[in-house]
């Protein structure tokens, strides 16, 4: 499922990211890579999403997270 | 021979805590050549040597995503610096070993810093630098910047100089291992040891990365008919990004695996944050504190306001002092109300830039900003921009310079300008005093009324400016989303913010005064007349003569100038219309007077209530309120933009659409009234 879909409170990782390379280099700076272990703090329509992934808390633009693919880790 | 350190890291890892501890009052801000970046220099004594200090810009990385990432890369690569100290921030290490992990492979010596210790100890982590130092190869040092007490390892290590660099061969295992034969294919290409300091390795990763200015320097070292080979091969590789990315953070893992106990939970999250990034109540709470830091902002600012506004009062003494000793009356008008009133000008405006800087300054030292950003984001998303790029139109209700400058924060260049020529809308303090005064001089509590119609027009303009110029300025790849960390809240650091508040000051002061002075020379020669009538003036006579045209506009020959007046400084409209009106001395010393004598109000209002229709009124209050703003935001722009085309473009839109709506308001109004 994309990060859009995650449920407000889940620990999921992330599988892969999309997007031209310019995103990928910009998202893989503060950290978001594929195997990335997250927590979705936030997940509110017209908000960005918001996640806390190795120590930091990240906002990311709605339509960009549909390009994150994830899965939830039990 | 004097040694030079460089300081790099990731935004909040405590670079410029270090950076102002060392250095004191020992630094320099300048730019960097050719870029609107800042950059710090400064230097401090060790036991008899001099030791220069560079404070590199706070990025994530050392892509070449932006300005700053460019400047600091090549830094780097210039080797001015003996030694690189990359600061991680030990209460997010992982991630902020980002750094270091695309730092591995330039072969500058380096050594890394495990800033925030304390905080690490608090949150129950245990690291032991020794061992992330065995196998980096390189010093690592456990720091407090905070504490000066404690520096004395880090001055010891770093003033003897460092010759190691990290050891990057795991993460070259990590390149081989993910992108299997690729990895040998692209070396084999590459000069064998690689090109300056950038290893082969390093290369590597930012050719998969698609690095635009990395492979621009492949293709110049390699020529042209290799490089073609290499991009066959660069070409079959998707998500170079991202797997390059896994490598790193593979890397780092392995750094830290037997060397951080953690003990400590997850995310704690405090209920104001919960409150700050709410959909409900965190966009009132960021109205509120932003409208408090607007506040707080006049205050930090009123001592040099004061002072400002106190020189032009000495203008009079003065210039009768200059009179009597027999100096040209033209002379005396040019010095006295010219220049004179410009630096009053200048030192207010100044002094609010000064206060802005410290208030909005704490507020991103604090940590709320992003929160402010993350609320507005879906707002600033209508105008094509993203949530960062909401502070320049809050700095910009109190001047539009400050808001100019808040734009720093944006990614690319065409995302500034773009938010820079939307914030033009933004009414400055100035121009809400004018439009309060004479609108309620002609309308009473009808000005309300007003007020809201301005901000409905306000709406509409920002909606149609974002697509003028949005369409020409922000191409799709420019359009990107948020991406931002919301950091932990940190106390303010008074007298780093004091500092740079003084430095901002400093730099507005002196282009205001370039600008102002020159402007008021050619103002107050143009409206002077040996009677003192305006009208006798050229200024008055060229005003008259085109008449005819501007009152299309509904503008009169003194309201027409006085709109002109208000490009030099907005609260100058009330005194050009004092002076035109009045005909009693030059458009200039009218200026000289508002400033200084601000109660003479209820004078003007009578004479302009005998002197407009309300039609009249509401058309000159329009086109002021739409003009561009004041001569000395225009130079900021510049400054920030390097760009004269847009800045004029944008200028002369703001104009021409100030007048336009002036003609719509002023040819309805007279079918109203």
């Amino acid at each position: 499922m994309v990060l859009t879909e995650a449920k407000e409170g889940m620990t999921g990782r992330i599988r892969s990211v999309g997007g031209t390379p310019e995103y990928q280099r910009r998202i893989t700076s503060v950290g978001l890579t594929p195997g990335c272990v997250f927590n979705v703090i936030q997940n509110r329509t017209k908000q960005p999403v918001l996640i806390y992934a190795r120590n930091t808390q990240i906002a990311l633009d709605r339509s960009d997270c549909e390009k994150i693919e994830t899965e939830v880790v039990s | 021979m004097s040694s030079a350190i460089a300081l790099l890291g990731q935004p909040n890892s405590g670079k410029s805590t270090l950076f102002n501890a060392l250095t004191g009052a020992h630094q320099h801000v300048g730019n960097w050549p050719g870029k609107t970046v800042e950059k710090n220099e400064g230097s401090f004594d060790y036991e008899g040597k001099k030791i220069k200090v560079i404070d590199l810009p706070g990025t994530y990385s050392l892509a070449a995503n932006s300005d700053e990432e460019i400047v600091t890369r090549d830094y780097i690569a210039g080797q001015e610096a003996d030694t690189v100290c990359i600061l991680a921030d030990s209460s997010q290490l992982e991630r902020s070993l980002f750094m270091l992990a695309d730092y591995a492979g330039i072969r500058v010596p380096a050594l890394l810093l495990l800033n925030m210790m304390d905080v690490a100890k608090v949150q129950g982590k245990n690291i032991d630098a020794k061992k992330i130092s065995k196998k980096l190869g390189i010093s690592v040092i456990p720091f407090v910047a905070q504490d000066k007490k404690n520096y004395s390892e880090f001055l010891s290590t770093v003033s003897a100089k460092q010759k190691a660099y990290p050891d990057y061969s795991v993460l070259e295992e990590e390149y081989k291992k993910e992108f299997g034969e690729t990895y040998a294919d692209v070396c084999r290409i590459l000069p064998e040891n690689g090109i300056g300091v950038y290893s082969p390795c390093w290369l590597f990763a930012k050719l998969v990365e698609k690095d635009p200015v990395a492979m621009q320097l492949v293709e110049d070292k390699i020529g042209s008919e290799k490089y073609s080979e290499l991009n066959k091969i660069l070409s079959g590789i998707k998500d170079g990004s991202s797997r390059t990315g896994s490598c790193k953070f593979a890397w780092i893992d392995a750094i830290l695996e037997g060397s951080v106990k953690d003990s400590g939970s997850g995310l704690l999250r405090s209920k104001f944050d919960r409150i700050a990034t709410s959909k409900r109540w965190g966009k009132p709470l960021a109205i509120a504190i932003m409208l408090g830091a607007l506040i707080l902002s006049i205050i930090f600012g009123i001592p040099f306001m004061m002072l400002g506004s106190y020189i032009p009062g000495l203008a009079a003494p003065v210039a009768d002092a200059l009179l009597e000793a027999g100096a040209h009356p033209l002379l005396v008008t040019v010095l006295c109300d010219g220049i004179w009133t410009a630096v009053g000008f200048a030192l207010a405006m100044s002094g609010y830039i000064f206060g802005a800087s410290i208030a909005f300054g704490l507020l991103e030292e604090v940590g709320y900003m992003a929160r402010i950003s993350y609320v507005f984001d879906n707002t600033m998303r209508k105008l094509g921009l993203h949530g960062k790029a909401v502070m320049p139109f809050i700095c910009s209700f109190g001047c539009n310079i400050a808001g100019s400058s808040g734009t720093r924060v944006l990614d690319t260049w065409s995302q500034r300008m773009t938010a820079i020529a939307l914030s033009w809308v933004v009414p400055c303090g100035s121009t809400w005093g004018v439009v309060g005064l004479i609108g309620s001089v002609f309308f009473g509590p009808g000005v309300i009324v007003i007020i809201l119609l301005m901000f409905a027009i306000s709406a509409l303009h920002l909606f149609i400016t974002s697509k003028v110029f949005g369409r020409k300025l922000l191409k799709p790849s420019d359009r990107t989303g948020i991406i931002m960390e919301l950091p932990p809240y940190h106390k303010p650091r008074w007298g780093a913010l004091v500092k740079h508040g003084l430095i901002k000051m400093k730099e507005a002061l002196k282009r205001a005064l370039i600008v102002i002075t020159l402007i008021s020379i050619v103002l107050s020669l143009l409206s002077y007349s040996e009677s003192g009538d305006f009208t006798e003036s050229i200024l008055g006579r060229i005003g008259e003569a085109i008449e005819p045209v501007t009152m299309f506009f509904g503008l009169r020959c003194q309201t027409f100038i006085a709109w002109i007046g208000s490009m030099m400084a907005k609260e100058g409209a009330l005194g050009v219309l004092a002076s035109t009106f009045s005909h009693d001395s030059g458009v200039m010393h009218a200026l000289a007077t508002m400033k200084s004598n601000p109660v003479d109000n209820t004078a003007l209002a009578d004479i302009l209530k005998t002197a407009l229709t309300k039609p009249e009124a509401l058309a000159f209050l329009f086109a002021f309120y739409f003009n561009m703003p004041c001569l000395m935001a225009l130079s900021a722009t510049l400054h920030e933009t390097r760009s004269k085309k847009w800045t004029f473009l944008v200028a002369g839109y703001y104009v021409v659409m100030s007048l336009l709506i002036a003609a719509i308001v002023y040819h309805v109004a007279c079918l109203i009234f």
